[in-house]
């Protein structure tokens, strides 16, 4: 089973996101700050983040930016309520971070679950691609 | 006449002689006098002091002032007060110089003495003021010394009159005398005049203050001392001692008046004109005991009666000088209270009459006039307004005067107006020179025009004509101001004098001039336009003092009529003449034998202008013959001669020979010879034939030619001679080569050279006026073009006339033709401009009526200027008859008017178009240009650029409202994905879960399907997608996309668009796609272009989508009205623009189409006509937005209701960001 950190600051869509991925066998866990989410990243290591972009205090981009830091096998998928967002150009071509951006709301919740199972195996694959 | 006030004027005898002076010279005063004297009092007048007077003159006027006064103590004082008051007054003067003032008119103060001022002041002198603005008022006032003595009259109530004439006075002293010494003392030291008393002896008993001012000794230096010693007294104008009026008391005990001019020298020698009286003193017992001597300073008085005496002279002498009529008549009875005497003059009856009736004012005033003059009149009494009038009088003798008359109206104190005042001068003299002046004029006008004659003035020193008549301009075929223009004298002459004259002219003026004589002589002028004109012209010199000839005046004829009559007579004697000679040529026969002429007939004689017999006479041998044959010509003609003796045949030669005169003729000699048997010469017969004329002529037309020549080859413009048998050129000079470009030579050689350098779209033209030219002899003026054989143009203005033969046919043209390039190609520039605007313009006249119509108007209406010029303006453009009004406005106000924006349709489409009127005001052409310039496009843009901003506007609202849009929405929607997740689908947490709860995933499922459950969902899902989709779309409006633009065929992308439209409507179900006709209308081999499909497609969807909608409604609203189903129908065109390289889409539905104000708002976000829930409002926003910002296209609609909607979309092939 693995395990998902839903970083999200609205309670009623993490309750919402950790409903699905639980239904969905996962392990979720969940954070309303990004400060929050990095102390159990570090305690945890999940398999993936969903990752809000708007957030109090440190933002989703920063955030993504400091657990990558911390080199866990771990991949990003940004989740966001704004339209405007683009992915910064530091985070492009970063295997752990989902080129793909999931603009809220989503209109089918297991294309979400689909691509942090594509990011979380393109993470886990780099070696055996190595190899 | 009893309406008058009395003119009253104190008893003094100074005072009584102005009156009496001033009565004798003015009637109405005359009058007032006898009334006066008939009742035999002297009424006491009312005596206004001087302040008194002065306000009453502050009411009436305030600036000119006429103050009329003897007393120069009170005109000192008058002067200081009335300096004060900003008052400028002056000299001091009469009554009469108050009237000549009035008459001749100048400014002034006046002073006049002794006369009581109301009546002067109220009554004389407003007349006077009004006559005469510049006179001001009449202030006058007693002076003091009267006034003290009417005080001491009233004092002294017994009723006898002072010093005056009659012979109470001594009573009157001796009761003064009478009184109580104190009495007597305080009288005799304050009484104005001087008072001396003597005792017997005629020693000094008592003197008073006044005398001892006057006399120069104070009572105790004279007191006892003989009168005569301290009283000298002389007569003032012969020196001689006076008689002593004490001794002559003493001696007759009787009052005793002074002699007139008695002078008083004074102790200290100053003298005092006085008058005195002296009367005895006589005592209570009757005894005379000395004299009383009174007497005073009338130096001023006796100044003033001197001066009055002459200024009265001079009044005297001026009013029978003026000739002109004063008049002053009452307004109520028409009386006439005063007339000068002149008035006998102008009227010629007495003025006498006219005081009885004043009637007969108006009965001498010509019967024409006189109805003016009395409306005028009458509009005077109604209105008090002056007149200046001129009219005519007649005599009692039937003589006409001419009058000018000058009437005010006077207005007593309460302003009404009582009298008038006139002066009529007599004008007739004036008149009539005016009137000979005027026909003069006329005549002069009329000779000129008779004559031919025009007047001129010449001034030398300018070296310039000054002035001339129209005539004298007209002979040269010039306006006054043209010849006027032409200043030097060698200029006129050598421009108008014909050459023949020229030489002549000149010596006849310098001639003249220098012997400072006029000058009479007829010469030829050759006008403007070229016509010899014969002239007489009559000068006069003008001299200064100094004898320099400075200016000539005279009169110039035209008299080539009459002198040609003269020359035609001339020419027809001549002929005659000739004709004689010609019919009878001189013949002579000669004798060789004996060597003589034997015969000759008249004519011969008459060459050698003598007589036959002189002929005969002369000719006795064959030297003399010879002697007459000029020497030049001699020895040829001997010659001749000898040769044709040898060869014994006669003989045929010209020479000259010197008549008897000494005159030179040309002649031309033929003779033969009679031979006898032996060969010998007996005889010779031959005729003379005088041809001096014609070699003569022949040398001037040598002469003329070669100035013609001359003149041709110096001259720009192409002089051409042209045969109309032949239709070729006889003759044409260089400049032909210049225009041409092409040798004279060609020209003569093949005459068709000059119509073939003609421009091909001139020639029509230009034949046409030629065929006229020839057919009706009209006048050819035309311009066109010729083209060189560089290939370069020169533009040409060619004028031909016929020339006519003697049997007045025409046989010739003879015409000029002017190189006009560079006036043409000025005005082909400004036409240009006008052509080149890219607006309509149409210059309109004061009707409405087309004078100016430039290509763009041409385009636009299609109508050619040809067409449009002269017509109104609303039937060249229908449509602008609305603006008539504006225009009438532009032109009367001279302001710009402009109609910003007009609608009008066209081919069903509205256009817009502005429209701004100039007014002309340029050079007094009453009109108005119009501009009309199409401001569609321009309208258009300025929607779409609202449209625009809208969505813009929109977009950047989306931007700030979507993530907070979005988060709620996320978690409904996906808390319902979740939820319909965990209620029907197998997840093992479910089936886990219901079995917990004592129930299965099967039993809940057929709960959640028979509760609709699952519907709900769905619905929840839905409304969310559609909150996303709005969001979306307003996104777009804002969002910069930097996805790839790649080329896209568009027949394909539309294809792919019109199957997913197909499935889309199928999917909802909401109306059939698939029943819509499309019809498609793909041109060949279109250009791909740039952009980006996925948004394109998007556009077409929502177009597509929009117009099923359109044709979906209308089916509904035809089945609620008639039962008719129209066959819902799509058509779809691409083409390729090639103008603007731009790909055309029309997607065109047959619904129900939109009205205007639909179709203006139909890209505007939010709007809708679909009902609520149907369409989101964005769908045609967003795709106007995809095509014009995010491609840089163009989206349009055009639509009207019933006729269903063309959506029409623009796209560039080469889209560059």
């Amino acid at each position: 089973m693995k395990t998902i950190l839903i970083l999200d600051d609205e309670e009623v869509l993490r309750d919402v996101f950790m409903a699905f991925f639980e239904d969905r066998l996962w392990q979720p866990l969940q954070a309303s700050s990004a400060e929050e989410a990095l102390e159990i990243l570090k305690k945890e290591a999940p398999a993936a983040v969903l990752v809000d972009i708007r957030l109090p205090g440190m933002g989703g981009d920063e955030f993504i930016r400091t657990a990558l830091k911390l080199k866990l096998e771990t991949a990003f998928i940004i989740c966001t309520g704004s339209p405007d967002y683009f992915l910064p150009p530091d985070l492009i071509e970063i295997p752990n971070v989902s080129e793909r951006l999931f603009i809220k709301p989503i209109m089918q919740l297991e294309d979400l679950e689909k691509e942090v199972l594509r990011v979380v195996q393109r993470v886990e694959k780099p070696e055996s691609e190595n190899e | 006449m009893n309406n008058k006030r009395a003119l009253q004027i104190f008893g003094n005898r100074g005072h009584d002689g102005v009156a009496r002076r001033l009565t004798s010279s003015w009637p109405w005063l005359t009058r007032d006098r006898m009334s006066k004297q008939k009742t035999g009092r002297h009424l006491p007048g009312q005596i206004l002091s001087a302040p008194v007077l002065i306000t009453s003159l502050f009411t009436v006027s305030i600036f000119t002032q006429i103050i009329i006064d003897d007393n120069p103590a009170n005109f000192s004082y008058l002067l200081s007060y009335l300096t004060l008051g900003l008052i400028l007054p002056s000299v001091l003067l009469t009554l009469n110089h108050i009237i000549i003032l009035a008459l001749i008119d100048i400014g002034g103060v006046l002073i006049l003495p002794g006369i009581l001022p109301e009546i002067t002041f109220f009554e004389v002198i407003p007349p006077f003021v009004f006559l005469s603005l510049s006179i001001g008022l009449v202030l006058l006032t007693v002076n003091q010394r009267n006034k003290s003595r009417i005080n001491r009259k009233a004092d002294s109530r017994k009723g006898e009159s002072d010093f005056g004439a009659n012979s109470e006075g001594p009573n009157q002293t001796e009761r003064a005398l009478q009184a109580s010494e104190a009495n007597l003392r305080a009288t005799l030291n304050s009484i104005g005049d001087a008072v001396i008393s003597t005792d017997i002896q005629g020693k000094i008993a008592n003197m008073n203050p006044v005398a001892e001012q006057l006399t120069g000794w104070n009572l105790a230096e004279a007191q006892g001392k003989a009168l005569t010693k301290v009283f000298k007294i002389v007569n003032s104008q012969t020196k001689k001692p006076a008689v002593n009026p004490v001794g002559k008391v003493l001696e007759s005990g009787k009052f005793v008046g002074l002699a007139n001019h008695t002078m008083l020298i004074a102790k200290d020698g100053a003298e005092y004109q006085i008058a005195d009286s002296a009367a005895p003193i006589i005592n209570e017992t009757g005894a005379t005991t000395g004299v009383v001597l009174v007497f005073r300073d009338v130096t001023e008085e006796y100044r003033m009666q001197e001066a009055l005496r002459e200024s009265e002279a001079r009044f005297q002498q001026i009013s029978e000088v003026i000739e002109d009529v004063f008049q002053i008549s009452e307004l109520k009875t028409g009386d006439i209270l005063f007339a000068n005497p002149a008035f006998e003059k102008i009227w010629g009856r007495p003025v006498q009459e006219l005081y009885e009736d004043g009637g007969l004012w108006d009965e001498g005033i010509h019967p024409d006039d006189v109805k003016r003059i009395q409306i005028i009149w009458g509009r005077m009494v109604e209105l008090g307004n002056s007149y200046d009038e001129e009219y005519r009088v007649i005599r009692p003798d039937g003589s006409m005067r001419w009058v000018r008359d000058r009437t005010y109206p006077i207005r007593d104190e309460s302003g009404q107006v009582y009298r008038t005042v006139g002066i009529a001068q007599d004008i007739t003299e004036r008149k009539l020179s005016e009137e000979a002046l005027l026909k003069n004029q006329a005549l002069y006008r009329q000779a000129e025009q008779i004559g031919h004659m025009g007047y001129w003035e010449w001034d030398e020193v300018e070296d310039g004509l000054i002035a001339c008549s129209e005539q004298y301009a007209h002979i040269f075929e010039m306006t006054v101001d043209e010849i006027l223009a032409v200043t030097s004298s060698s200029e006129l002459d050598s421009e108008f004098i014909h050459e023949n004259d020229r030489e002549r002219y000149k010596q006849v003026m310098d001639t003249k001039i220098a012997l400072k004589e006029g000058w009479n002589l007829e010469y030829q002028i050759i006008t403007r336009t070229g016509k010899v004109v014969y002239v007489h012209e009559l000068g006069e010199p003008v001299f200064d003092e100094h004898g320099i000839f400075v200016r000539s005046i005279g009169t110039l004829q035209d008299i080539t009529e009459s002198k040609l009559v003269e020359e035609k007579l001339l020419k027809s004697q001549a002929l005659f003449r000739q004709a004689e000679l010609m019919g009878k040529i001189g013949h002579w026969e000669w004798d060789y034998q004996d060597d003589r002429m034997v015969s000759c007939s008249e004519q011969f004689a008459r060459i050698y202008e003598m007589t036959v017999d002189e002929a005969l006479k002369y000719f006795s041998n064959s030297k003399a013959v010879v002697s007459l044959v000029l020497q030049e010509d001699r020895e040829w003609f001997n010659q001749s001669y000898q040769d044709s003796l040898e060869q014994r045949k006669g003989h045929e030669i010209e020479f000259r020979l010197i008549t008897h005169s000494g005159a030179i003729r040309h002649i031309h000699s033929v003779n033969e010879r009679v031979v006898n048997d032996q060969g010998e010469i007996i005889s010779g017969i031959g005729t003379i034939q005088d041809i001096t004329e014609r070699v003569e002529a022949e040398a001037a037309l040598k002469e003329s030619e070669v100035r013609f020549q001359q003149l041709a080859e110096a001259v720009d413009e192409v002089f051409v001679i042209s045969d109309v048998k032949q239709n070729s050129v006889i003759y044409a000079n260089q400049a032909y080569e210049q225009i041409w470009g092409r040798t004279l030579k060609e020209l003569y050689d093949d005459s068709n050279q000059w119509d073939a350098a003609i421009h091909p779209d001139d020639l029509p033209q230009t034949k046409k006026a030629w065929a006229r030219l020839i057919e009706h002899g009209e006048r050819y003026e035309e311009e066109y073009r010729v083209i060189r054989p560089d290939g370069s143009l020169r533009w040409v203005r060619s004028k031909q006339t016929p020339v006519l033969n003697e049997s007045g046919k025409i046989y010739r043209f003879a015409g000029i033709v002017q190189d006009i390039t560079e006036r043409v190609q000025a005005e082909k520039y400004l036409s240009n401009i006008i052509n080149s605007m890219p607006s309509v313009l149409v210059g309109v006249d004061s009707d409405g009526k087309i004078t100016q119509w430039n290509s763009e108007a041409q385009r636009a209406t299609g109508l050619l200027p040809e067409q449009a010029v002269g017509q109104p303006l609303n039937q060249a453009i229908p449509r602008l008859a609305s603006e008539m009004e504006r225009v009438r406005e532009a032109m009367k106000l001279r302001q710009v008017r402009t109609d910003p924006r007009r609608a009008y349709k066209e081919d069903g489409q509205t256009r817009y178009e502005e429209i701004t009127v100039f007014p002309l005001i340029a050079n007094g052409v009453e009109g108005a240009v119009i501009r009309v310039d199409d401001i569609t496009e321009q309208v258009r843009l300025e929607e779409l650029m609202i449209q625009s901003e809208k969505m813009l506007s929109v977009g950047g609202l989306a931007a700030g409202m979507a993530h907070e849009i979005n988060n709620p929405l996320a978690g409904m929607m996906q808390t319902a994905n979740v939820l319909s997740n965990r209620l029907s689908e197998d997840l093992p947490a479910n089936e886990k879960a219901a079995q917990e709860a004592g129930t299965s995933m099967e039993a809940i499922r057929a709960f959640m399907e028979s509760r609709g459950i699952p519907r709900m969902l769905a619905a929840i899902n839905d409304s969310g997608r559609r909150v996303a989709e709005i969001v979306d779309n307003m996104l777009s409006f804002a969002r910069k996309t930097d996805s790839s633009i790649s080329s896209h065929n568009m027949s394909k992308l539309m294809d792919k668009t019109l199957d997913l439209a197909a499935t889309d409507y199928d999917l909802r179900k909401r109306y059939d796609f698939k029943v819509i006709e499309i019809v498609k209308e793909y041109e060949a081999d279109l250009p791909k272009v740039l952009c980006e499909s996925a948004k394109i497609q998007q556009v077409f969807l929502n177009i597509l989508r929009n117009g099923a909608h359109a044709m979906q409604d209308a089916a509904n609203n035809d089945e609620e009205g008639q039962r008719h189903v129209k066959k819902s129908r799509m058509s779809i065109r691409i083409s390729h623009e090639k103008e603007s390289d731009m790909l055309r889409i029309e997607i065109e539905d047959n619904g129900r189409g939109m009205d205007e104000a639909t179709r203006k708002r139909v890209f505007e976000p939010f709007f809708t006509t679909k009902s609520v829930g149907v369409g989101t409002g964005l769908g045609l926003s967003v795709s106007y937005f995809i095509i014009t910002e995010n491609h840089g296209g163009r989206l349009d609609v055009v639509s009207e209701p019933g006729k269903g909607s063309n959506f029409i979309i623009r796209l560039p092939v080469d889209f560059k960001e």
